[in-house]
């Protein structure tokens, strides 16, 4: 820490010394002295959208949308060391708040079906829930990390997927599947399948995108709100614990 | 004072990164491998050319952009592609970012850019996003 | 209860099957105004500022220490402050005063000062502000080129007839993220084969996207994404700290850029801090102006299914576009996104856009049916490209878009996937069959192409990349297979970086690639008889669209 500091300080006096020699401007000189700028105008602007009294419902001073799950006592997830596995990272609501994805699969299904794909392709599974980022992709790679192959699953409890690697980018991906109510267990199951060909090595062709150019339209606002449920659980402390929770 | 666009008033005056002409980039000099990809990318010169444009139209933000530019000129690519991966967030223990301004400080002479990083190393300390 | 058949006709409408909610804002879920946004304050001492909307420096995160640092005009900070916030939403309307004057004010007024000045202006007045703040005298229109197959050659044909239909830049993304360099280096042929001068780009992760550019595959970037709070950014997986530098490495390299925000981005990933879509949205744009970036693309974009959904969504949408201009920032201004089911409500919300004119009405049209389109479906797709031909024609406006002929079309889509057919080829990728060519020459979208061997062209695209091939090795190609004109073209494109002047606020390239940005050809509008109008040879083009009645053969 004290290096740290020290070492800061040093850079900053030479990063000042030098601007000052290219006669650059080191600090921001504005030229005025202490200015307080005016408070808002007495009246703020009205929205233009006010919602009528009794016309639209009041969510006013509602701040959550689900009571939060305790996971007290819960298993962390230990780093694996199996090169044959691959981890599913579920979302931090999957099966305990939200039970099914937005086009309406049961999520016990869903996982079921990737690890049968996974195991068709004579791999091993291993779930844990990510309590720390309800990013999927972060929850795909964090899942890859811990993995013993280092390929790692990503499931929102939405449905949204991503396959990942643990040595790429967090917003890359190996196969990504953002269109969540496009989803059937068919595609999970080859999720599952293509998760394990990784592993192996093979040459992979990832599973063909699908698109609903209307998505947004119909799914869009659900899919926020399953997202606020999602988020709203997170327990960054727990970190990825141990989640056998298909049934 | 630069008369803008440049490259239609002033087009003898510019050259490349490798010193270039404006007229040595032709489709037969590439055809004969004489024209590399190195060659096709903005000199130091250009940048603080085109920064000066962005401060007569009163654009200092945009100035002080194509001067971090200028200094980034001779940072290799997978060196930039390093540092700003570095520069993300929870990618970096503080020290590493203070090397990173030393380094973009002594060897590429980038005291602007060294200045960003060093800023970034404070905020990402005081809001938690340091390894 | 008995159904009333005039509600069961009702209820039947597309436009209900859309997504709406009420206003929430302790989830954010509210447009123009939250009752939890900061009142607009600023101090400064030494030169510093040292409390911004009323928050003191010790408490900034690191989106109010990156705009209190760089993106306000501290030595205009007081006077702009000073001036009441209804001045200013009245001086944007006002036909008297200038573009530059209101460029100055505005330089000087925080995030919070600057949501009160839009919550002022209905949404005529915003298109009003729009028509006299965009960057550029003319305004443009931008294509997104994909397909579901991310088929190159599908690309390329795509390109190639957008080009010629009018857009001044192309965009592509992929289905599978490893198909990047392929589409990239696709568009960048079949681009210049339907009009010289347009430039591409490749939307895809932040360093790939980095990458490619400094290659040379790809003519400018786009999707440097911003967000408007600390947690949103982290999970965007950057700083602004970090997209400063970003920005800085693709102008050491000779790129234009643009940024990318828009409202409901926090909502959808669940952390909007209570705060309304536009005081965000403002955060951002603040972000992208310190940055020193030209340019935004922005109108909630991808998360339009939120905006849309809460009321005033739209004006919102409106009103970020409209504090780009203000900021000085090219507008890009969306438009790219489906977002609702209803006809009738998708084309009243491009309105507002289309009437005043933006940088770039749309920042993506997707120029493929809109089930190819890979960044979910756009607002508008090739279907669309008649009605759209006509709203210009009605209205006398300048959408981006001119109509075409069938014979064009064919020509430059065979030619474009013949071109990419050889530099296929030459570089030693995987194969193109003259089938191929054939079937996407005629096709309207991927229905009608043949299949690609994806696993080979994944591994052929790797390949690509660690051989490091460049665009001076596509240009090398073509003029080696006998493309000179075409080689010729991207070797322009290529030199603009050497240049420069592409990298200034607003600028596109006509087709002898000479600039036009807001720098030498500004929008100079300034009420009825000036700015930009639409006549000469530009009206007569709008003018000349299919299926007209030929009164000599009545």
């Amino acid at each position: 820490m004290e290096v740290n500091e020290q070492l800061i300080r040093a850079i900053t006096e030479a990063v000042v010394r030098q601007l000052h020699a290219d006669g650059a401007q080191a600090g921001r000189n504005s030229g005025i002295g202490q200015a307080s700028g005016p408070q808002a105008a007495g009246s703020a602007p009205r929205s233009g959208s006010g919602s009528g009294q009794g016309v639209t419902q009041s969510l006013a001073g509602k701040t959550r949308m689900r009571p939060k799950h305790s996971y007290e006592g819960a298993e962390r997830a230990k780093q694996g060391t199996d090169p044959k596995e691959v981890v599913i990272g579920v979302g931090a609501a999957f099966q305990t708040e939200i039970n099914a994805t937005i086009g309406g699969i049961p999520l016990d299904d869903v996982l079921r079906n990737v690890k049968a794909g996974i195991e068709e392709e004579g791999m091993t599974s291993r779930v844990v829930k990510v309590l720390d980022t309800s990013d999927v992709c972060f929850m795909a790679l964090q899942s890859a990390k811990l993995s013993g192959s280092g390929i790692g699953i990503g499931i929102q409890s939405k449905g949204t997927t991503v396959i990942h690697q643990k040595d790429l980018y967090p917003l890359t991906n190996l196969e990504l599947f953002p269109q969540a109510p496009l989803m059937d267990l068919e595609t999970y199951r080859k999720i599952g399948k293509n998760a394990a060909k990784y592993v192996k090595g093979e040459k992979v062709t990832p599973i063909e995108c699908t698109n609903d150019p209307m998505v947004r339209a119909k799914y869009q606002v659900k899919a926020a709100l399953m997202h606020i449920i999602e988020t709203e659980q997170l327990d960054p402390d727990k970190g990825m614990i141990v989640w056998e929770g298909a049934r | 004072m630069s008369r803008y666009p440049l490259g239609l008033h002033e087009a003898d005056t510019i050259t490349s990164k490798t010193g270039k002409k404006l007229s040595q980039i032709t489709l037969e000099e590439v055809k004969r491998g004489n024209v590399t990809s190195e060659d096709i990318k903005i000199s130091t010169e250009m940048l603080k050319r085109q920064g000066q444009v962005a401060a007569e139209a009163d654009n200092p933000q945009m100035a002080a952009n194509f001067e971090r530019a200028s200094e980034l000129v001779d940072v290799p690519d997978a060196v930039i592609l390093d540092m700003y991966n570095k520069l993300r967030p929870n990618r970096s223990t503080k020290r590493e970012l203070a090397e990173m301004a030393r380094e973009l400080l002594e060897k590429y002479h980038a005291p602007h850019c060294a200045k960003l990083v060093l800023e970034a190393a404070e905020i990402y300390e005081k809001r938690g996003i340091l390894l | 209860m008995r159904r009333s058949k005039r509600i069961e006709a009702l209820d039947a409408r597309a436009v209900n099957k859309d997504g709406f909610i009420d206003e929430w804002p302790e989830m954010g879920f509210v447009a123009m105004h939250s009752p939890y946004d900061p009142k607009p304050s600023v101090s400064v001492e030494n030169g510093v500022i040292t409390e911004l909307d009323g928050k003191k420096r010790a408490d900034f995160d690191f989106l109010d220490q990156f705009i209190a640092d760089y993106a306000i005009r501290i030595d205009r900070a007081q006077q702009s402050m000073a001036m009441p916030s209804l001045e200013i939403a009245r001086k944007i309307v006002d036909i008297q005063t200038s573009r530059k004057e209101i460029l100055e004010i505005i330089s000087g007024i925080t995030p919070a000062k600057m949501v009160e000045v839009i919550n002022y202006l209905n949404v005529v007045e915003m298109m009003m502000g729009m028509q006299k703040m965009r960057a550029r005298k003319v305004p443009g229109n931008q294509a997104h080129i994909t397909n579901l197959k991310d088929d190159p050659v599908q690309i390329a044909a795509d390109a190639a007839e957008g080009a010629l239909r009018g857009f001044s830049e192309e965009e592509t993304t992929t289905g599978v993220a490893r198909y990047a360099p392929f589409n990239a280096i696709a568009l960048l042929i079949g681009s210049q084969v339907g009009r010289k001068g347009v430039l591409t780009q490749c939307a895809v992760e932040e360093a790939t996207e980095l990458e490619l550019g400094i290659r040379g595959l790809t003519t400018y970037a786009e999707t440097l994404s911003v967000y408007g709070t600390e947690k949103v950014f982290i999970d965007g997986d950057d700083t602004p700290y970090s997209k400063a530098f970003l920005n800085a490495a693709y102008a050491s390299r000779g790129l234009k850029v643009r940024f990318t925000s828009g409202a409901g981005s926090e909502v959808l990933m669940g952390s909007s801090e209570r705060k309304s879509m536009l005081y965000l949205e403002c955060r951002c744009l603040y972000v992208t102006k310190g940055a020193g970036t030209q340019g935004i693309q922005n109108g909630s974009v991808s998360c339009v299914g939120v905006a849309a959904g809460v009321p005033a969504g739209i004006r919102e949408i409106m009103g970020e576009n409209l504090v780009a201009a203000l900021l000085g920032l090219e507008c890009a201004s969306s438009n790219d996104q489906s977002f609702s089911n209803s006809d009738m409500r998708r084309t009243a919300r491009t309105m507002l856009q289309f009437m005043p004119g933006t940088d770039f009405i749309f920042s993506g049209y997707a120029a493929e049916p809109n089930y190819d389109n890979m960044f979910a479906g756009s607002n508008f797709d090739a279907e669309d490209f008649d009605d759209y031909n006509v709203l210009q024609r009605d209205m006398q406006v300048d959408g981006g878009l001119r109509p075409v002929t069938e014979e064009e079309v064919i020509r430059v889509r065979r030619e474009a996937g013949k071109a990419v057919q050889a530099v296929f080829k030459y570089l030693g990728l995987t194969e193109v069959t003259d089938e191929q060519v054939e079937a996407v020459t005629y096709a309207h979208g991927s229905k009608d192409t043949l299949k690609r061997d994806v696993a080979s062209d994944l591994m052929a695209a790797d390949d690509l990349m660690k051989r490091g091939i460049t665009g001076v090795d596509v240009v090398k190609a073509l003029a080696e297979s006998g493309f000179v004109d075409l080689a010729e073209s991207i070797l322009n494109m290529l030199k603009q970086r050497v240049i420069g002047d592409y990298m200034h606020t607003a600028a596109i390239l006509d087709e002898h690639f000479q600039v036009m940005s807001g720098v030498n050809t500004p929008n100079d509008y300034m009420g009825p008889g000036t700015g930009y109008r639409v006549t000469g040879q530009r009206w007569e083009e709008i003018k000349a669209i299919p299926h007209r009645i030929d009164v000599n053969e009545f």
